[in-house]
């Protein structure tokens, strides 16, 4: 448990601040990859490293965090729709069916898609809870999350490492 | 190559049930303002014009890298300065310098997309480095 230990804590601060409004937009590209950057740096301190890191633990930590980070705002943005019945899908379902709509496609093919949309849009409306979304979105932000954290400790390695480049 | 998609939405009319799964999934991606995004007369990249950039930015570069096998290592500082055409970009079109332009910030985005590229990549070359430096 102990080397998961600085992915949990970074993953989580990363998981809350995904949920925030407003600084949830920046929570990919920035929040992530710097929460797998501090998860190297509360590792170095948790074993009292004074050297350079190797590229597989900042890997290893780097995912770990995209994970847990994933898992905890997934966690915290479906208590918090069950609790609001209001989200990001709710909120973007009226430019959804325009955007659907603009297409030149079949009318069959997008009334199927505009409903589907709209069940899950609806049960989170009534009952705050939606399986299709829950699923979704924690899917979403696994893999995302994963591809960022493992972005974000390659490259935050090399910063950290920067400073050992001449022992 | 999601990302284009719905500028072209009938050659991709077979994934078009994914296109409102994609949108949502692109969402903790990019902020995806509809005035940001790059369009056509049929339709808007999911995501808007400096994210695409930055994309493509990772497409581009790791073609190059794909035909380039001897790649010089650069210090981590050239991946801030790579970022500070995005700031400034950022910061100049938010106080009113100029007004905000998809080509900029699609030029912006695609430079610094190229750096972290870079970088991840001299990353993983460094792990494969180490491996085969380890005893088995």
């Amino acid at each position: 448990m102990k080397k998961f230990l600085p992915s949990l804590v970074s993953g989580f601060g990363a998981g809350v601040l995904s949920v925030v409004p407003i600084i949830k937009t920046f929570a990919c590209c920035l929040i992530i990859p710097a929460a797998a950057t501090l998860s190297i740096l509360l590792y170095q301190r948790a074993e009292n490293v004074d050297e350079k890191i190797e590229t597989g633990k900042a890997i290893f930590l780097g995912v770990f965090t995209g994970i847990f980070a994933a898992l905890f705002a997934t966690t915290f943005e479906v208590v918090i729709t069950l609790f609001t019945k209001q989200n990001d899908l709710i909120a973007a379902f009226g430019n959804m069916q325009q955007m659907i709509n603009s297409f030149p496609l079949d009318d069959q093919l997008k009334q199927e898609v505009i409903d589907l949309i709209n069940m899950v849009v609806t049960e989170l409306k009534t009952t705050g809870f939606s399986v299709i979304y829950s699923v979704t979105l924690l899917f979403n932000n696994l893999v995302i999350n994963s591809i960022f954290g493992l972005a974000g400790g390659v490259i935050g390695l090399q910063i950290i490492n920067a400073k050992y480049k001449n022992r | 190559m999601f990302n284009l998609m719905p500028l072209f939405p009938q050659k991709f009319s077979n994934f078009f049930f994914l296109f409102p799964l994609l949108q949502i999934m692109y969402s903790p991606v990019c902020h995806q303002e509809l005035q940001k995004l790059i369009c056509n007369e049929i339709g808007c990249t999911f995501l808007c014009a400096r994210c695409t950039g930055i994309y493509a930015g990772v497409f581009i570069f790791s073609l190059i890298l794909l035909l380039k096998t001897n790649v010089p290592v650069y210090k981590i500082k050239y991946l801030f300065i790579a970022g500070i055409p995005i700031i400034v970009d950022v910061i100049a079109s938010s106080i009113g310098i100029y007004s905000y332009s998809k080509l900029t910030a699609f030029i912006t985005g695609t430079i610094f997309g190229s750096a972290a590229f870079y970088y991840f990549y001299i990353g993983i070359q460094n792990w494969f480095f180490e491996k085969g430096r380890q005893p088995q």
